[in-house]
């Protein structure tokens, strides 16, 4: 390995600098340049040690510091941690001349010690392939005999068409396509991507007046069918910056009580994270007249009772509570 | 004329299909898949599988030691599940977009 390591920095005459440079490094905070904690900042600590590992003929510790997430990364520098443009030049050189040296010592690690378990594992890894093959077509044989699609093909296969019909404006699909002038989606929380590409195809929020959501990321519950409350959220967010329009939000609820809108708030200021510079909107629960009899007939703070009142003979306007 | 169509994704979807089943090159009397017969034809497809490779290779199940029959099936139906639908692509495991398997025979 040391002779192999002799070629590669014989063949990389730039490595020895970057290594000295890197070893030079004392820390995070020990010069403003090195106080960096950008992303290229990160890599600083790990590329220090790999150097020192290197030098120590530690081969395998040197490798494993690309284990580290931040390593990964090639780009990363920002000018308010490192001051110039040069700095950041010249530390991503040397980080990356390291990173370089390391990816070649972990080639080199893997082929002069073999994995005794790896004739297994390849066997393991081929038994897996083929049952995924097989069940697959097996899976695709048995809808095509039924002639069955299932929820996603529906929609995969409508996003294609419809994005067809785009590319075509003449054709018949095309024509139908832009026969659609609004979209109007409810329940927008609950809406998975290939959806939100449908809807995108139909109403591009290029062409304003076109698309109008409702949602709430509070009541999102389709996440087995792949419902990305994050694309509900990031849709306003996309909107907000391409047009210009604000989205409202409908914060007052008329059909509950307020300590079940307090802890729902509470909840889920635990239980969501909010994009980055979004916050969620908090409810607030709206004094009604139906509020009012509830609490004259000292009943639970739940709406969940409602239907079971409006049965039972406690007078709640059950239709009127709804509606609101 | 101006029209509102109310109907939900899945609907509307269906529709489209069926009335343009040419361009779509789907057969325009295909049936949608209830969630439990889904569950059923994945779960069939995968029973297939695991006999047809027992029948060229006996102890396959053995070549795999930190999974059970039950564990295999689980993750075999949840990868069906993601290689069709390209949303899983956004997680850092799978990479490249799943091909619908769908598609059926084009008519005439």
């Amino acid at each position: 390995m040391d002779l192999v390591w002799q070629q590669y920095a014989k063949a990389h005459p730039n490595l020895s600098d970057s290594m000295d440079w890197l070893e030079a490094y004392g820390g995070p905070g020990q010069s403003p340049i090195w106080g960096a904690e950008d992303k290229l900042g990160q890599q600083m600590v790990p590329s220090h040690l790999a150097v020192q590992a290197i030098k120590d003929r530690n081969w395998t510790a040197a490798v494993e510091v690309l284990h580290q997430e931040c390593m990964a990364r090639k780009q990363g520098g920002a000018k308010s941690q490192w001051h110039s443009e040069g700095a950041i030049l010249s530390a991503r050189q040397h980080v990356g001349n390291v990173r370089n040296a390391l990816v070649f010592l972990r080639k080199q690690e893997f082929s002069s010690h073999p994995d005794p378990h790896a004739p297994e594992a390849a066997r393991a890894v081929r038994i897996w392939l083929e049952l995924w093959h097989k069940a697959l077509a097996h899976y695709t044989r048995l809808k095509q005999e039924r002639l069955g699609v299932d929820y996603d093909d529906l929609e995969i296969l409508a996003l294609d068409l419809m994005q067809k019909g785009r590319a075509e404006p003449g054709s018949r699909v095309g024509r139908f396509v832009s026969g659609i002038r609004q979209v109007l989606a409810d329940e927008h929380q609950d809406i998975n991507p290939v959806q939100q590409q449908i809807i995108d195809t139909l109403a591009p929020i290029e062409s304003p007046g076109r698309l109008f959501v409702v949602g709430d990321t509070k009541q999102s519950i389709y996440r087995f069918r792949q419902a990305q409350v994050t694309a509900f959220t990031e849709l306003a967010v996309k909107l907000r910056k391409e047009t210009g329009f604000e989205e409202t939000t409908l914060a007052s609820s008329f059909r509950t009580q307020k300590p079940l809108v307090a802890a729902t708030n509470h909840l889920f200021n635990h239980v969501l994270t909010p994009v980055i510079g979004e916050e969620f909107a908090s409810f607030e629960a709206k004094h009604t007249a139906a509020n009012l009899r509830y609490k004259t007939l000292a009943q639970p703070n739940c709406l969940c009772g409602t239907a079971h009142c409006a049965k039972t003979g406690f007078g709640i306007d059950r239709g009127r509570t709804e509606a609101r | 004329m101006a029209q509102l169509q109310v109907s939900t994704v899945h609907s509307f979807c269906e529709r489209v299909l069926r009335q343009h089943a040419v361009e779509a090159d789907i057969d325009p009397d295909f049936s949608v898949l209830a969630d439990d017969e889904v569950e059923l034809l994945r779960k069939q497809a995968i029973n297939l599988a695991f006999a047809e490779m027992a029948a060229t290779e006996a102890s396959w199940l053995e070549a795999m030691p930190r999974y059970t029959r039950l564990d295999l099936q689980q993750y075999l139906k949840s990868r069906i599940r993601q290689a069709q639908h390209p949303t899983f692509c956004a997680q850092p495991e799978m990479h490249g977009r799943g091909k619908p398997t769908g598609r059926l025979a084009a008519i005439g």
